[in-house]
């Protein structure tokens, strides 16, 4: 089951009429047990499989939580996140080696699918346990709340990516929403549908046909399709994450946001501060602290070398192909390019007025996103190098049709999409409770009007 | 705060922020400065040991919540050397 279908909208109210009607103390348990039939229906092997990694972190956590510091801990500890992150590294890179298998028995290959939202659920196994041998969180609660912080249905497909500490202790309460909660989670499912299917479907057409095939001898239609590849990963990842978040809401439980106007901000580290800041975060406790702690006597050195190492895992942790390496890299790099040029940055820009110089770096962060962003993209490298040769050769030919690289009609179209989110974007920061069903009504009418439902699929459901 | 240590901190912190006006408090934390991030935390520490000739454990780095707990663990570390 998908989050932005119809089937999970019903399911979701199903388990809120439910939450309602029972008791406080079985609440908790109405969301486990909702939670085990979300995942079965996507696959029952799965469910079986994630459960028995929750029992075993459950297991490590609990005995490195335990008070009097019993022994083994280290022990304890890395073989709990060696077994994990070998799970995640045999179900993620495996089917690279589909094609060196020998063939099944009836002649065909092999086919390794990845448990949906293994990436996940893995990091908050990962944290979970890493904040216990830290002593930093004590395990509290039975296996029960566990395994419910584990599956939790409206964030364990796309995350965002919860901390016990936070999530937990929500969970075993079971929630309690009040009419509030009903209504800005009404208004975020909303607004997490209205971009996934009026602005990301939309714009996905585009980008596809120009990514596959960007027309030589004008590079406007290149620009333009990297332009809405940025927009439509925005509008795709943040509404699905809209629509977690806002269902989790409508449940009473509060999760962590994920994304804070990332072009906003002033530069690239900051940038990253702002977007998929759930994994953000958890790459930083987790993978750059432990390192650049280790590293610290290196300088500035030391540190720039862990950031781009950082992100160069965390762009394969997409995938391991050369692209998804390359945008970690080109990332990573960035940063390091900020920290070892701050001083001189800032002796450059003393005197000029701070609007400029805000400015400037958003402009900064939106031209280098858009042009890493290709590489994210693209499956391959020549893809993404043909698309840059096309960029960056500043040729104008072939009309209207040349510069729009489509036919101007569906081009309209996306531009009132774009238009029509601004706007959407604009009154869901206004909208009071009173006028939630307006806004949903708005919504949900945009969607018939210039959707286009089910033409794209989840871009994050990959990773 | 008439204190060498907590004066040597202040001293350090401005400099590595870059803000000659920043005060500190027992429980000021990165939540509260303007810049001070994952990376400038590592600078931070890093300036702290060169100054106070100390050496902490990845542990300790990563479990510090705020100043006071800085000032502390570099009080325990100048009375009892690791």
């Amino acid at each position: 089951m998908e989050l932005d279908g119809l089937n999970f909208l019903v399911f979701l109210g199903c388990v809120a009429g439910l939450q309602a009607t029972l008791p406080a103390r079985a609440r908790a348990a109405l969301l486990l047990g909702a939670s085990l039939v979300f995942y079965a229906l996507v696959s029952l092997p799965w469910l079986v499989l994630l459960l028995g990694l929750c029992l075993v972190n459950f297991a490590a956590a609990s005995h490195l939580g335990r008070a009097g510091r019993p022994g083994g801990r280290t022990l304890v500890f890395t073989t709990t996140i060696l077994l994990d992150l070998l799970v995640l590294i045999g179900f993620k890179y495996l089917p690279g080696i589909e094609a060196w298998l020998p063939a099944t028995p009836t002649g065909g290959i092999w086919r390794i699918a990845v448990p949906l939202g293994l990436s996940y659920f893995t990091f908050q196994m990962v944290a979970c346990v890493t904040d216990a041998y830290r002593e930093t969180w004590q395990p509290e609660g039975g296996f029960r709340d566990f395994a419910l912080f584990g599956l939790f249905f409206p964030q364990i497909t796309s995350g965002p990516i919860p901390r016990a500490g936070s999530l937990l202790p929500q969970l075993r309460a079971g929630g309690a929403p009040t009419a509030p909660d009903r209504l800005a989670g009404l208004r975020m499912i909303a607004l997490g549908f209205f971009k996934k299917f009026v602005v990301a479907s939309r714009l996905s057409e585009y980008v596809t046909d120009i990514f596959n095939q960007p027309p030589a001898g004008n590079f406007v239609p290149s620009l333009l399709a990297a332009g809405f590849n940025v927009m439509q990963l925005y509008a795709d990842f943040s509404g699905y994450v809209d629509i977690a978040i806002g269902s989790a809401r409508f449940l009473g439980i509060r999760l962590d946001p994920n994304f804070d106007h990332p072009f906003s901000a002033t530069s690239v580290s900051g940038f990253w501060r702002r977007w998929h800041m759930t994994l953000s975060f958890w790459l930083r406790d987790y993978l750059f602290m432990p390192l650049v702690i280790r590293l610290r006597n290196g300088g500035k050195p030391g540190i720039a070398a862990a950031t781009i190492f950082t992100f160069a895992i965390c762009g394969i942790w997409h995938g391991a192909t050369w692209p998804f390496l390359l945008f970690g890299v080109a990332q990573g790099v960035a940063m390091a390019l900020e920290l070892l040029t701050k001083s001189w940055r800032t002796r450059m820009i003393r005197g000029l007025p701070e609007r400029l110089v805000d400015r400037l770096g958003n402009v900064w962060v939106l031209v280098f996103f858009m042009l890493s962003e290709i590489m994210f993209r693209s499956t391959t490298l020549p893809q993404a190098l043909t698309l840059y040769r096309h960029l960056f050769h500043l040729r104008l030919s072939g009309g209207i049709g040349g510069l729009l690289g489509a036919q101007p009609y569906s081009m309209a179209l996306d531009g009132l999409a774009i238009a029509a989110w601004l706007g959407v974007d604009y009154l869901y920061d206004r909208t009071t409770d009173r006028a939630t069903p307006w806004f949903v009504a708005l919504c949900a009418t945009l969607i018939l009007l210039l959707g286009c439902v089910g033409s794209a699929n989840f871009i994050y459901a990959a990773f | 705060m008439n204190d060498p240590l907590w004066n040597d901190l202040t001293a350090i912190f401005r400099e590595v922020l870059d803000d000659d006006a920043l005060t500190l408090g027992e429980t000021t934390s990165a939540k509260d400065v303007a810049g001070w991030d994952s990376i400038t935390h590592v600078l931070l520490v890093v300036a702290v040991e060169k100054k106070f000739r100390v050496k902490f454990t990845a542990g300790e780095i990563q479990k510090l919540q705020n100043v006071g707990e800085l000032a502390a663990l570099i009080r325990r570390r100048l009375a009892k050397p690791a």
